[in-house]
């Protein structure tokens, strides 16, 4: 009882201060005032009688302090004491402050942002039932419709399959015409997805079949935003591609299959879809065996492999194939969790890793701060313990310092993350799957948080505990100036690994950017400057083929007549804006006749080529003769190697397709799937014989492109006012987006890496000053025997490149042995640059030489005399 | 006992309380002095020991305390025994009684097997 009483009081003491001190004062006095009136009553003198009774009361200061220990909770006013002293010695040394806070909160901020990017991309999987047993499967890239149906009745190790494709909806009726990423796709792709709608019910099989198919579900995100969340949507009739469809529900917040950028090679990456309707086959889609349209899903049976799959799918096309080899066609059964993310799996886990280090040497350098200002304290702590402080008491403060930099580090890393996760999700190239939804993460938060804390306190108080391991009076003898081995050592060690760990970021950096130039050094193989483009569709729904390419002619001309514009064409699909249709031809004149061959097929119209500066080899382009009967082509020089492999010409010889195309021209390849990807054979074919109706136009300009939108658009309006025109964009700029991952890349390396640079440059500084103050008294005396200024310098240069080339040595095999990972980033030359390695190092020497160079100089300007002197 | 004798808490704090029971509420001086007289100066005490002593005792609820006016005319602050601490008192001096009873026997045996 008593004990629990006493504690209470002591608690409600915690908060009396002042008051209570006051009280105690005064009480004291009047026991003083007393004693020194029966001291006077004795006989002394009336400053005898005062000295007395202070004498016999004992140390009045003493008193206090144990009274105030009594009073209160001891442990709770000497935190605050030790918080007030922390932030007290903060702001008297204000540069040391930031340094330290400064580095940690840019370390944890940065960390905890790319691992929130991170956790929404890679790690968060998706909302289907057992994913890790989807997996999507494609022969070179993309399935024909016969092909599925082979493969989904044959293999045993297929559970249930679905077919889908890309989609778009031209949402019409009530506001502006909309453009909705949508996707075609089988009735049992929800049950084997395991994914149930919110609202209302999923496709039957009924619904696909062609006919009846003119029913959609919408996508959660739509259906609050363009229908405010209305319940009644379902059984609502929308106007799709000028087409009434019926929405017979909504799927749930989250569901966006198909997406990413692996899906579906053929196509390219999927923006996510928003809508989805039935796959609902055309007869000739289901028949066609060369069109490589569609992607495939399946479910794999339990304790299947992809590998397996793979296995069995190969058998059976072996079984079924009639022409060509089993080497040209390559069966791909992917992981749907890879397949969204396998583009950028890498890039993020090796950016997470250099994050890390980046935090490793922000810890580093942090305990290196600490570790220098506790050294130089080591003489007040001394002082202290020999006043009385107890043991605990010095560490308890170090303790509640380090704890006073971590905590306030940390106040200033949490803006700094959330504004590094809105920077990462503005600046990301196109193409990271769900970056949208990345979010400051807490748990990384108290991950790095954590560290920081763990680095602060073991940095903060080891001071405390070397120095108060010793005896006080030693420490003080040496006056604080004689180095001790142990501590500069550790220093040094710390430094050494900051410039290790700093030169594994940089050459990381540096191989990133040599890829990034050598990228964007690649010639195209065609001329994007001045190329303005924009897509638009002439849907089936209005326009027939003929009636769309006579109207295309119609636009192309309207185009080519308006002020600025020099020449104008249109195409199925643009360079680097996806993959285009791919068909398997059969060449005449071929000495294995039988075989076909893939090829990438584009729709163009007459000067197509010169709008985008693609040389014509041999031939000529296509014109207005070739509107006749005689079904014509031009061959990219890949594809006219392939097709023809015997060397023969292709000029006048054709390609056996329904009807043939003979080949009147041969153009030079280009980069079209990627500035960085390997070419692909191509197939022109003009508009009359081709006409899908979505297609981009692109314009030449004399001048600047971008003045033109605004004319463009009115012509593409004037043919079809009601269909929404998307993608605007100059040609220049859509090179820029394809190589943007590797620009991203390189940046955010380079950042990481100049950050860790920084630090390790204080980091050094730190050292050096220190030896330099430690020793000015050696210096003195060398000084004073005849040492020339230039060589203390040199002594501090030395000490710098020492530490730095250790730091080089170390870091370069760890960069030599880190490289590969990097390799599958890289471009060209790849990891053997030996000159970036060589560079790296060079330029880390060098920061560290620029950073010694301000404690060399204050230790060549010292004066011999005042170093004697000095104490 | 090696000259003046050095005062461990416990102790320290009987004596106040046997003080406060003997003369009723007195201020610190008072206590300290009559401590004093009574050891006659055999146990010399730090007299500012005796603040934090009294602030426990208060803590503990034995004694309490009030600003009052001393002989001489002066502001003092007053301790007073309270119910409880006559209790405490009580059972810590049988205590002291009996501890050292059994010490002093201890002793005369040791001494007289030697």
């Amino acid at each position: 009882m008593k004990p629990l009483r006493r504690a209470w009081k002591r608690f409600i003491g915690a908060f009396g201060g002042s008051r209570c001190d006051a009280q105690l004062a005064d009480e004291i006095e009047a026991h003083l005032q007393m004693q020194t009136e029966d001291n006077l009553r004795l006989g002394m003198s009336a400053e005898e009688a005062r000295r007395a009774a202070v004498l016999k009361f004992g140390g009045v200061e003493s008193v206090k302090e144990s009274y105030r220990d009594q009073r209160g909770l001891p442990l709770v006013e000497t935190f605050a004491q030790d918080v007030r002293y922390a932030f007290r010695s903060m702001r008297k040394n204000p540069e040391f402050a930031a340094a330290a806070i400064l580095s940690l909160a840019l370390g944890i901020g940065a960390t905890t942002a790319i691992f929130s990017v991170a956790d929404a991309v890679l790690l968060r999987s998706a909302p289907y039932r057992q994913p890790e047993r989807l997996a999507t499967v494609s022969v070179n890239g993309a399935i024909p419709a016969p092909l599925y149906e082979i493969f989904r009745h044959e293999a045993r190790s297929i559970e249930s399959a679905a077919l889908f494709s890309e989609w778009y909806f031209n949402l019409a009726g009530q506001g502006e015409p909309e453009r909705i990423p949508s996707a075609r796709v089988s009735a049992e792709l929800f049950a084997l997805l395991g994914t149930a709608p919110e609202l209302g019910r999923t496709f039957t099989a009924d619904e696909d079949q062609r006919g009846r198919d003119s029913v959609v579900l919408i996508g959660d995100s739509l259906w609050k935003r363009r229908f405010g969340g209305d319940p009644n949507i379902l059984g609502r009739t929308l106007l799709l591609n000028d087409a009434p469809h019926t929405v017979i529900g909504v799927m749930p917040p989250g569901f966006r299959f198909p997406e990413g950028p692996e899906h579906h090679a053929t196509v390219g990456p999927f923006p996510p879809a928003e809508m989805w309707r039935p796959m609902a086959l055309l007869d000739w889609e289901r028949t066609c065996k060369g069109c490589f349209n569609f992607g495939m899903l399946i479910r794999q049976r339990p304790g299947v492999s992809p590998k397996e799959v793979t296995a069995e799918l190969t058998e059976i096309l072996r079984r079924h194939l009639r022409h060509g080899s089993l080497q040209d066609f390559a069966i791909a059964v992917v992981n749907l969790q890879d397949a969204v993310t396998g583009k950028v799996r890498t890039p993020i886990r090796i950016l997470f890793g250099a994050v890390l280090m980046a935090l490793a040497i922000a810890c580093l350098n942090v305990a290196n701060l600490l570790l220098a200002r506790g050294l130089r304290r080591r003489e007040e702590i001394a002082i202290r313990l020999s006043l009385g402080a107890t043991r605990a008491r010095v560490i308890q403060q170090g303790f509640t310092e380090a704890l006073a930099f971590a905590v306030s580090a940390a106040l200033l890393a949490l803006p700094i993350a959330w504004a590094a996760v809105r920077g990462l999700i503005a600046i990301a190239p196109p193409g990271i799957p769900r970056i949208g939804t990345a979010a400051v993460d807490a748990r990384m938060f108290g991950f790095a948080l954590g560290l920081a804390l763990l680095t602060a306190v073991l940095c903060g108080i080891a001071p405390a505990v070397m120095t108060a391991r010793r005896a006080p009076g030693e420490t003080m003898k040496t006056g604080g100036r004689t180095a001790t081995a142990a501590p500069s050592r550790l220093r040094a060690a710390l430094v050494v690994s900051e410039f290790a760990l700093s030169l594994v970021l940089l050459v990381g950096s540096g191989l990133l950017f040599r890829s990034f130039i050598t990228v964007s050094e690649i010639p195209l193989g065609f001329r994007a400057d001045n190329v303005l483009t924009m897509r638009f569709s002439l849907p089936n729904s209005r326009y027939d083929d003929r009636r769309r390419a006579t109207l295309i002619d119609r636009l192309i001309s309207n185009c080519r007549a308006l002020p600025g514009v020099t020449v104008a064409a249109a195409t199925s699909t643009l360079p680097l804006t996806g993959e285009a249709e791919g068909w398997g031809l059969v060449a005449e004149d071929n000495p294995n006749h039988e075989k076909y061959t893939m090829v990438r097929v584009r729709a163009v119209t007459p000067g197509y080529f010169r709008t985008l500066g693609i040389r014509l080899r041999a031939g000529r382009d296509f014109n207005e003769r070739d509107r006749g009967t005689v079904a014509v082509a031009i061959v990219s020089e890949s594809a006219a190697r392939r097709l023809w492999p015997g060397g023969a010409d292709p000029l006048g010889r054709r390609l056996l397709n329904n009807p043939p195309m003979t080949v009147v021209g041969i153009v030079d390849d280009t980069h079209a799937s990627g500035v960085d990807a390997e070419i692909r054979p191509y197939l022109y074919l003009p508009f009359w014989q081709f006409c899908p109706p979505d297609f981009a136009i692109a314009v030449r300009s004399a001048s600047d492109p971008a003045s033109l939108i605004n004319a463009v658009k009115t012509e593409v309006w004037r043919i079809d006012k009601d269909q929404p025109v998307t993608h605007v964009a100059l040609m220049k700029r859509i090179v820029a987006d394809s190589i943007a991952p590797r620009r991203f890349q390189a940046i955010l390396m380079t950042l990481f890496a100049a950050f860790a640079l920084v630090l390790a440059a204080v980091g050094i500084y730190g050292v050096l000053s220190y030896a330099v103050a430690q020793r000015t008294q050696e210096i003195g005396i060398r000084m004073a025997l005849g040492a020339s200024r230039w060589s203390v310098v040199a002594t501090v240069l030395k000490q710098a490149c020492t530490l730095a080339t250790a730091g080089a040595a170390l870091g370069l095999v760890a960069a030599f042995r880190l490289a590969p990972l990097l390799s599958s980033l890289l471009y060209g030359a790849g990891v053997a640059e030996k000159p970036v390695f060589l560079g790296c190092a060079v330029l880390l020497v060098g920061v560290a030489v620029a950073a010694s160079i301000i404690p060399a100089r204050r230790a060549a300007r010292l004066d011999p005399i005042t170093c004697l002197r000095y104490e | 006992m090696k000259e003046k004798s050095e005062v461990w808490q416990g102790t320290l704090a009987l004596m106040v309380l046997k003080s406060l029971e003997a003369m009723g509420p007195q201020h610190g001086y008072g206590i300290a002095r009559r401590i004093e007289q009574i050891s006659e100066d055999l146990l010399s005490i730090n007299q500012g020991t005796l603040y934090p002593v009294l602030l426990k005792l208060e803590q503990e609820g034995t004694i309490s305390s009030e600003w009052g006016v001393s002989d001489n005319h002066r502001r003092a602050k007053f301790y007073r025994l309270t119910k409880a601490g006559r209790k405490q008192l009580e059972s810590d001096a049988s205590q002291w009684q009996q501890t050292i009873g059994i010490v002093a026997r201890f002793l005369a045996l040791a001494r007289g097997a030697r």
